[in-house]
């Protein structure tokens, strides 16, 4: 069943079309949860907690395409990791300058699977990690990101390049390894 | 490091935004949809609120319609003979300039023990400006024209014994008093629901000297 068929349903109060739908898109909004919170079972929590939020709102949602439904809900989800981390206070982020511009072979991340480089966000520290999901991956502006998280735009800036310079480091390592290994 | 070929098509964010393959997953996704699927069910489903916003509209319309409505006293004179209200004079022949000719010529005493005579208006100044069949003009006999051939010995007696007119405020006229500060449209709204739900409709309210009663057509005669 296609994923507007299972909107329709479940606008209709069909409880086996709400069921399909956590079936068949809980498993990318938890691995989109586990990108921003670091404990699996803080990210299944918020995932769902972002689903019951997602069930409570769909009467008022209208369809439009599936990438606008995905787009729904991961603003629904990221909101959802977000608020955790923000009552944990992890962002007491200050603007660090940084040593160097690092730059991120980007080419090299075109050739590793998606899963080593999901593994690798997810080793970076909270706030670094944080700002590049939402800078690279979600493609919101340092004004929104410094908004969302209450810090400033230049802080979140420092952030990504910290993001870029740890990611760089790790392909590096990991660069090196798959050398050895040959 | 592996080298994903199959994905080689895609940058590697929309790839990551893709990726949902969770290998060990703490919980499965029956227990997850169980704990969704009973707090969905124990969430207080939104009532139905139409209901409370016509119940709303329909109070705010009878106090609209209330504070619109005409609050009369129900005052009764003691004594008054209630007079036919007269509406509408179609039973009266047309008024012609030779009616009312013969209407102001033929004097008539005044009612005012203070006036002597009554001074009949020349016909001649007056100007019919149409017959209309349905004319609502006063015949002679009715009172209130009575009072109109009066007007020139009322007028003579003025002059005769001139009395300076009394200085009267605006808001005395109709027995309105001007309104103190603290007073405000609200609180007469609220004074007059509250004066038109303390009426006994079934009960007839004593005279009050001054009230004017509302089919009252006729101007009030002077006690001597």
């Amino acid at each position: 069943m296609e994923l507007q068929e299972l909107i329709y349903e479940a606008k209709k109060g069909s409880q086996a079309a709400e069921k399909a739908l956590f079936y068949q898109l809980s498993d990318k909004f938890l691995s989109l949860c586990m990108r921003y919170v670091k404990h699996e079972a803080d990210a299944e929590e918020r995932m769902s907690e972002g689903f019951y939020k997602f069930f409570r709102s769909l009467k008022s949602f209208k369809y439009e395409s599936d990438g606008a439904l995905y787009k729904f809900i991961t603003s629904i989800m990221v909101n959802e990791c977000i608020t955790q981390l923000r009552k944990k206070r992890v962002f007491n982020i200050v603007a660090e300058p940084m040593e160097t511009d690092a730059m991120l072979e980007e080419d090299v991340l075109d050739k590793i699977s998606e899963a080593e480089i999901h593994a690798l966000i997810r080793k970076l520290p909270v706030g670094a990690r944080t700002v590049f999901n939402l800078n690279v991956l979600e493609g919101c502006r340092h004004e929104e990101i410094g908004r969302l998280l209450g810090i400033t735009a230049s802080a979140s800036r420092a952030q990504l390049t910290r993001a870029r310079a740890l990611l760089q480091q790790s392909l590096s390592i990991l660069k090196k390894d798959d050398e050895n290994q040959r | 490091m592996k080298i994903n070929d199959e994905n080689s098509g895609y940058t590697w964010p929309s790839r990551v935004r893709e990726y949902d393959d969770i290998p060990n997953r703490r919980t499965s996704k029956e227990e997850s949809w169980r704990k969704i699927r009973e707090r969905l069910d124990q969430a207080p489903k939104r009532k139905n609120r139409s209901w409370y916003w016509l119940a709303a509209a329909s109070v705010i319309l009878f106090v609209v319609i209330l504070l619109n409505m005409p609050v009369h006293n129900r005052t009764v004179r003691p004594g008054y003979v209630k007079t036919p209200a007269v509406l509408k004079q179609d039973n009266h022949a047309p008024v012609t300039v030779d009616t009312i000719k013969a209407a102001l010529i033929t004097p008539v005493k005044s009612s005012n023990p203070g006036i002597k005579k009554a001074y009949p208006v020349p016909a001649d100044s007056l100007q019919v400006a149409g017959t209309k069949k349905e004319s609502v003009v006063p015949l002679p006999g009715d009172s209130l024209f009575k009072d109109v051939r009066d007007t020139g010995a009322l007028a003579d007696d003025l002059a005769q014994h001139p009395t300076p007119l009394p200085k009267v405020h605006i808001n005395d006229l109709n027995n309105a008093e001007p309104l103190p500060a603290h007073i405000t449209i609200q609180s007469l709204a609220v004074k007059k629901l509250i004066r038109l739900f303390s009426i006994d409709f079934t009960k007839e309210q004593p005279y009050k000297k001054g009230a004017r009663h509302p089919n009252q057509n006729t101007i009030p005669e002077e006690s001597n």
